[in-house]
């Protein structure tokens, strides 16, 4: 067709290679072998929604020395990173030394950020394992030296607290699964209570599981829901093994912390500057937003029908409320021309659409309506994300596309002879592509100056207190009725 | 026909915004409930929130038709659609605004261009007004309110809303009491400007599966934790309705006396309600493939459908509507949903219309109970009221006291826009401090536009939101008001391109360039010295920057006559004579100065010796020359042309160091020499210079004819005798040279006489050393001349130096020998800018300023006939004035000085910035030339 080599030219490249069989993945571990010195290929991790993956996917660190292993391309990337060591000693005791020795002269000959594991140390008995399976991820600026600290990359399990749900205070635990290394893509997520943050951080983490089953991040429970409670409060961390950075946040604009507030009296967190309970709900929620302006690569606003005005309003607000982006002291000079603040991706993610929302003019009217909402906002909104089998309803003006998309709810698999008509071709496809789209965004620094994962860390934690601290919330929450 | 006894109980379905074509008359008289409804919807609900209504009342009357979705009309602040249903005497009106969002979708395309300048922050809070308009309205006009939620989630973003509602609605209730007072309503409804304190109901929608619907739910009550007394959705509704009371409570939207709040909820009676069902015009895809799935799946007995396995209890339902209407299309009436059912909205909704219709609402709480104020209104009343409510609402208001009432809602509502505004203020003196900081007395534009960047960025780093714009125009007009309030530097450019740095002020009484005749006047300065030498060079001195053409060509140069070369002889080009002792600049504009160019081109060519037909004719004795080399200049292609010349060697120049110059004489009748027109005051026949205007600039090929300047800008000097100038030491009395570049480079000519028999004798005794037969020659027809030629640049700091080519310095050898001649200069275009080589902090850039020319002591002329190229063209090109080749005595040493300035109409060619050579500025080829003497014959 011809709308789709249309859509091939605005696509841009993506970063992604998609996972492939694991016949394929052989291929290119062969072809790689020989030739260490040849320069990088970039592989990702494969995504795990196409098929539900065992319970040691899921849950790496158990799964390390005695998975099973039936499907070594969903598990290899995770067990590789957190221990190299072991893999190496399974590797010497391995049955095929020809490729251990090759793996290893590849790792020290790089000797850059090539994380190469086997799974043949694992499960000896799997014809597919014997061969070892590379995890190659992007070069990054370090040259030596790191081996060691590449080998200890810290897995992380679950998520843990970046932002605690009760005072809003700054937590450190995340920084011991941080490393020093530049290349990392902070994705974060607004939205209101019940919007699906959680499930879509999990989608973005390749963990999300069965409907049914245990997600990364814990989504409302049903217990939750009847009780009309949001699930997540603070701000959550979780670091995948390439190097993604979300952040789940709690809803904003919740009834439901309100309530909590209310309810148990607590001591009003951001202060007691704001009179009122709602005031003080509306500050925290502005703060949360503005925060993740700030710190974020790409930030998601996800909900769940199209579209509260308010809402799009809200992330003008905290657009216009954000600290600015500091300036370097010392090249103060340099500076004056690049003092132009950053902004973020801003993605607008559907989530739980229905049937009608997928007719490409119920799209092209909310894209136009984006568009036109956000015409005069800085964020950046346009361009990075689209739903590709919706063919854009006026090709030749090539006029700009709003960063939408659409995900389904989910459902179970449908039995039967004749499979309702849905408009979409189903969750996990359209979650695979808004995971490849999304990591394939183009990624601008966060300063004006590069960062590493730590130095992130301690940025984002003073941003945080920035926003915390700022006289723009104190000013705003003053005009609030 | 009986009108009045005549009860209309018929359904009416009317809008509010056309509340005056209702007949209220024919209503009946009873008393009414009305129910509002208002919330946020989602794009595929087209704005309707109002399905359970449908449903409830079994009847199609505010969803519309899938197949064809009504138009909003978005005129109006809001939309809201009305319906009086007699038989339950309710009315029922159905709000639809910019939360909705596809009426949003509409207001923005109709507003497109507004929200083009605007911020849609700024767009919101206007849109965000007129929804409160209309809310405040029906807040005013009902006993129940319900509001639609498109989730499960209670919107806190109300609370803002019904708060500011609130504190407007008392401000307007003195107005709304005039307004009140001519209906027959009771006291307090006239007091309070409202029938009741109305209820507000909370609707909600959800997805979710466990909510889905009782029958499952009950179906699947295997689960222990489920076992509970409600079913799910009915404890989502407790939860909700818990949630809801003690965040209206804690934020004082609801209060215990019923009367002073906005609204109240019922305490002891459901006031939320969820519910799992959809609009049908949400999917009506999904719909119509479900009956059709339904037909293909079961086509034999689609009646025997067992229920229990039915996949969609809902589906099964809106089966069977559909083919309860099948014949009946367009109403799409849905079945009322059954009263008994436990769980349902027509249950939920109408417990408060029963009360309301029996009892009366009384929500107060607390100790000290008062009786809440409570009245139905008939219809006919409530119609008229609802009208005069309508346009006291929805119109602009009319006197200050509900002016003021809006503009309360306005700014109320519009936080975003308040804080930018306020934070622009805020930071609008501290930019502007940092524009004030460091000023000098006065500066230039440039100076001002770089600190008023500095300020716009101290303006951007604290500035936040959609009134940044209009702040930081602010700041800029501020500080160019500043600016131009006396702390503007004058920065007239000079000739030279520095700007004076005196205050702005006024060069002379009359300036035209400024209109402000309070300002002083004083001379133009840029406190830029430069070093001049003279006409003939052999004296320094510095100069000011110039902004007169006069000043900076003529005065400088006239004024150090009396210390130097006053007294010497030199060839005067024409100038301006007056005759009557009145003169007055000629006016040229630039149209003119085109045409006349035009006309001046081609008159030229005729002037130009020996090239037309008028010259050959009055001089019968032309010189027609070939300077042995390719024409002469790319100015006059016609030369090639001109008939009468003959043709010279085809020896190219570069590659002899003697040239060969054939004078062809003819038989000479006429007395009448070139000598003379070129040496003075006389000019061409074509161009009698006028009497009473000058040329305000300098002469150059396109001014006008018949016109001369005030003052010659050139000036040929013969500094004396040729032996002045030795090749072996080079230059002397001449300061400023730069060491090793002091020489007059030599230029052979052979020049053969054809015409032998008018070759004067006298020539015969003596041979000057430059002048030796050729080979060739038998009787001295033939004979080479020596000319010294100098072509030297001055840059701004005084520095001398000669040229060797266009491209090279000219530079002796340490011997202080010079090698090369000077057929580089003589058959190229020469550079009028030139790199200088001095030394310093910045590279100054030499301009050509003066040719040198030593003439040999031979039977002819040495000839100039210097013209410039001073920008590219179309530019013109400037010349002395002479109407043909300046002839030079013989054996002397001249000095020609070019302009230091060329200006043209449009203002001065400025020297380039940058000491780069510039390909475009030249002193065309062809300057240097022999003519035959023959004044000594005549």
């Amino acid at each position: 067709m011809a709308d789709s080599a249309d859509r091939g030219r605005r696509r841009k490249k993506r970063l992604i290679i998609p996972p492939m069989k694991p016949g394929g993945r052989e291929r290119e571990s062969e072809q790689d072998n020989p030739q260490p010195g040849k320069t990088l290929v970039i592989l990702a991790k494969p995504h795990h929604d196409d098929q539900p993956h065992s319970e040691s996917a899921s849950k790496p660190n158990e799964g390390t020395g005695k998975s099973p292993a039936r499907t070594p391309e969903i598990k290899a990337p995770t067990v590789l990173l957190k221990t190299r060591d072991g893999n190496e000693k399974e590797g010497s005791r391995s049955s095929s030394p020809g490729n251990v020795t090759s793996h290893s002269t590849t790792a020290v000959s790089h000797s850059s950020r090539d994380v190469c594991s086997s799974t043949a140390g694992s499960c000896p008995a799997s014809s597919v394992g014997q061969q070892p399976v590379y995890q190659i991820q992007q070069k990054s600026g370090h040259i030596t030296g790191d081996d060691q600290k590449l080998s200890l990359l810290p897995e992380m399990s679950t998520p843990v607290k970046l932002v605690d749900g009760e005072n809003l205070q700054w937590c450190d635990n995340a920084m011991e699964f941080l490393v020093d290394q530049t290349n990392f893509y902070v994705v974060g997520i607004l939205g209101l209570q019940g919007s699906g943050k959680s499930t879509v951080m999990s989608l973005l983490a390749g963990q999300l599981g069965e409907i049914t089953g245990r997600q990364l991040f814990k989504p409302e429970t049903r217990e939750l829901r009847e009780r009309g409670e949001h699930c997540t409060s603070g701000i959550d961390i979780y670091v995948t093994s390439e190097r993604m950075i979300l952040l789940d946040t709690q809803p904003l604009l919740s009834a439901s912390v309100m309530d909590h507030m209310v309810q148990f009296e607590k001591k009003i967190p951001c202060g007691t500057d704001y009179r009122a309970t709602e005031n003080a709900l509306q500050i925290q929620s502005l703060q949360i937003t503005a925060f993740l302006l700030t710190v974020c690569h790409t930030v998601i606003l996800v909900q769940d029908w199209f579209t509260d005005p308010n809402l799009l309003r809200f992330i003008q607000s905290a657009e216009m409320l954000k600290p600015a982006t500091p300036t370097n002291p010392h090249e103060l000079s340099a500076s004056i021309e690049d003092t132009t603040d950053y902004y973020p991706h801003l993605v607008f993610l559907q989530n739980k659409c229905q049937r009608g929302d997928f007719s490409p003019s119920t799209v092209c009217d909310m894209e136009e309506l984006l568009l036109n909402v956000f015409q005069n906002s800085k964020l950046k909104h346009t361009g990075s994300v689209w739903m590709e089998f919706i063919p854009i309803k006026d090709e030749s003006l090539h006029m700009e596309v709003a960063n939408l998309f659409l995900l389904p709810e989910r459902e179970a698999e449908e039995k039967g002879v004749l499979p309702n008509y849905r408009g979409h071709p189903g969750f996990n496809s359209l979650g695979r592509s808004l995971t490849q789209q999304l990591m394939s965004v183009p990624r601008s620094t966060l300063t004006h100056t590069a960062l590493s994962e730590k130095n992130w860390f301690h940025y984002a934690a003073r941003m945080w207190e920035a926003v915390k601290k700022s006289s723009l919330f104190l000013e705003y929450g003053r005009l609030l009725p | 026909m009986a009108p009045c006894s005549k009860i209309n109980r018929e359904e009416i379905s009317f809008s509010v915004s056309s509340l005056s074509e209702v007949d209220a008359s024919t209503l009946p008289r009873d008393k009414v409930c009305i129910v509002s409804i208002f919330g946020k919807s989602s794009f595929l609900a087209n704005g309707c929130k109002a399905f359970l209504i449908d449903e409830a009342l079994g009847k199609n009357i505010f969803q519309g038709m899938f197949t064809d979705p009504g138009e909003i009309n978005i005129d109006e602040p809001a939309d809201i659609q009305g319906f009086y249903h007699p038989e339950s005497r309710v009315i029922f009106l159905h709000l639809i605004g910019s939360f909705d969002t596809k009426c949003l979708l509409q207001k923005c395309h109709s507003i497109e261009n507004e929200l083009k300048e605007k911020t849609f922050l700024e767009v919101w809070s206007d849109l965000q007004c007129s929804f409160s308009k209309a809310l405040l309205l029906i807040f005013h006009l009902s006993h129940i309110i319900l509001v639609a939620h498109p989730t499960t989630t209670f919107d806190v973003s109300y609370i803002h809303l019904f708060q500011t509602l609130d504190s407007v609605r008392q401000k307007a209730v003195p107005c709304l009491t005039d307004l009140l007072r001519s209906f027959p309503i009771s006291q307090d409804w006239v007091q309070a400007g409202r029938p009741c304190s109305p209820r507000v109901l909370f609707i909600f929608q959800t997805n979710a599966p466990e909510f889905q619907s009782e029958s499952i739910d009950s179906s699947d009550g295997t689960g222990k934790t489920r076992s509970k007394k409600f079913p799910p959705i009915k404890r989502l509704e407790h939860a909700l309705e818990d949630q809801i009371y003690r965040i209206l409570r804690k934020s004082r939207v609801i209060t215990n006396i019923s009367g002073n709040s906005l609204f109240a909820v019922p305490a002891n009676q459901e006031f939320v309600y969820v519910t799992s069902k959809k609009s049908l015009i949400v999917d009506p895809l999904g719909y119509l493939m479900n009956q059709l799935k339904e037909c293909c799946s079961f086509p034999k007995s689609p009646g025997e459908m067992d229920p229990s396995k039915s996949k969609s209890y809902l589906l099964n339902r809106r089966g069977s509507i559909q083919n309860q209407t099948a014949n009946d299309l367009p109403a799409f009436a849905l079945t009322p949903e059954d009263g008994a059912s436990e769980h349902s909205f027509k249950a939920f909704l109408w417990q408060h219309i029963d009360l309301a219709l029996s009892k009366g609402f009384d929500d107060n709480v607390g100790r000290n109970i008062v009786r809440a104020y409570f009245e139905l209104p008939t219809a006919q009343i409530w119609f008229q009221i609802a009208n005069k409510l309508k346009n006291w609402f929805f119109m602009e208001p009319k006197d200050s006291r509900s002016g003021a009432v809006m503009s309360l809602l306005k700014t109320t509502l519009d936080i975003d826009v308040r804080f930018s505004e306020g934070r622009c203020a805020k930071v609008l003196p501290l930019a502007s401090a940092a524009y004030q900081d460091n000023l000098p007395t006065h500066y230039t534009l440039d100076y001002h536009e770089r600190k008023l960047n500095q300020a716009l960025q101290v303006f951007a780093m604290h500035a936040r939101g959609p009134a940044f714009q209009q702040f930081a125009q602010q700041l800029e007009e501020d500080c160019e008001r500043l600016w131009q309030n006396g702390h503007q530097m004058c920065e007239f450019r000079s000739l030279t391109g520095n700007h004076c740095i005196n205050p702005l002020h006024r060069a002379s009484e009359d300036d035209e360039d400024v209109d402000d005749k309070t300002l002083p006047i004083m001379p133009h300065c840029s406190q830029v010295k430069m070093l001049s030498a003279c006409d003939c060079g052999r004296r320094q001195a510095s100069r000011e920057d110039p902004f007169e053409v006069k000043a900076a060509n003529y005065s400088f140069y006239s004024s150090l006559h009396d210390d130097c070369c006053g007294k010497l002889e030199r060839i005067k080009f024409p100038v301006f004579t007056s005759t009557t002792g009145v003169s007055r600049p000629a006016q040229i504009s630039p149209v003119q100065a085109h045409q006349q160019s035009e006309e001046t081109r081609r008159k030229r060519h005729e002037s130009q010796p020996g090239r037309g037909e008028s010259q050959v004719t009055t001089t019968s004795m032309s010189l027609a020359l070939s300077f042995g080399q390719p024409g002469s200049s790319d100015m006059f292609p016609t030369e090639e042309s001109a008939v009468e010349l003959s043709q010279g060697s085809e020896e190219s120049p570069r590659q002899t160091s003697d040239q060969e110059v054939i004078i062809s004489l003819r038989e000479s009748k006429v007395t009448e020499s070139p000598e003379k027109c070129t040496g003075g005051e006389k000019l061409g026949v074509l161009r009698q210079p006028s009497t009473t205007e000058y040329l305000p600039g300098m002469l150059h090929s396109e001014s006008p004819l018949g016109l001369l300047p005030m003052f010659p800008s050139w000036s040929l000097i013969c500094l004396g005798p040729s032996s002045l100038y030795s090749h072996n030491i080079g230059i002397q009395e001449q300061p400023g040279f730069i060491p090793g570049t002091n020489f007059l480079l030599p230029w052979d000519v052979t020049v053969k006489l054809e015409h032998k028999d008018r070759w004067p004798t006298v020539w015969d005794g003596k041979r000057p050393h430059t002048w030796k037969t050729k080979k060739g020659g038998k009787d001295g027809s033939q004979f080479t001349v020596k000319i010294f030629i100098g072509v030297e640049y001055e840059c701004p700091r005084g520095h001398r130096f000669m040229c060797s080519a266009p491209d090279k310095v000219l530079r002796a050898t340490s011997s202080g020998l010079v090698k090369d001649n000077a057929n580089k200069i003589t058959g190229n275009d020469m550079p009028l800018y030139f790199p200088c080589p001095c030394r310093g902090s910045k590279h100054q850039v030499a301009q050509l300023i003066r040719i040198h020319v030593v003439t040999p002591k031979a039977p002819v002329h040495v000839t100039l006939n210097p013209r410039v190229q001073a920008a590219p063209p179309p530019s013109p090109v400037f010349s002395p004035g002479n109407s043909e080749p300046v002839k030079l005595s013989q054996s002397a040493y001249w000095v020609l000085r070019l302009p230091f300035v060329y200006q043209g109409d449009q203002g001065p060619y400025l020297p380039p910035k940058d000491p780069v050579p510039v390909e475009v500025c030249h002193l065309l080829k062809g300057t240097y030339d022999i003519a035959e003497q023959i004044s000594e014959k005549s």
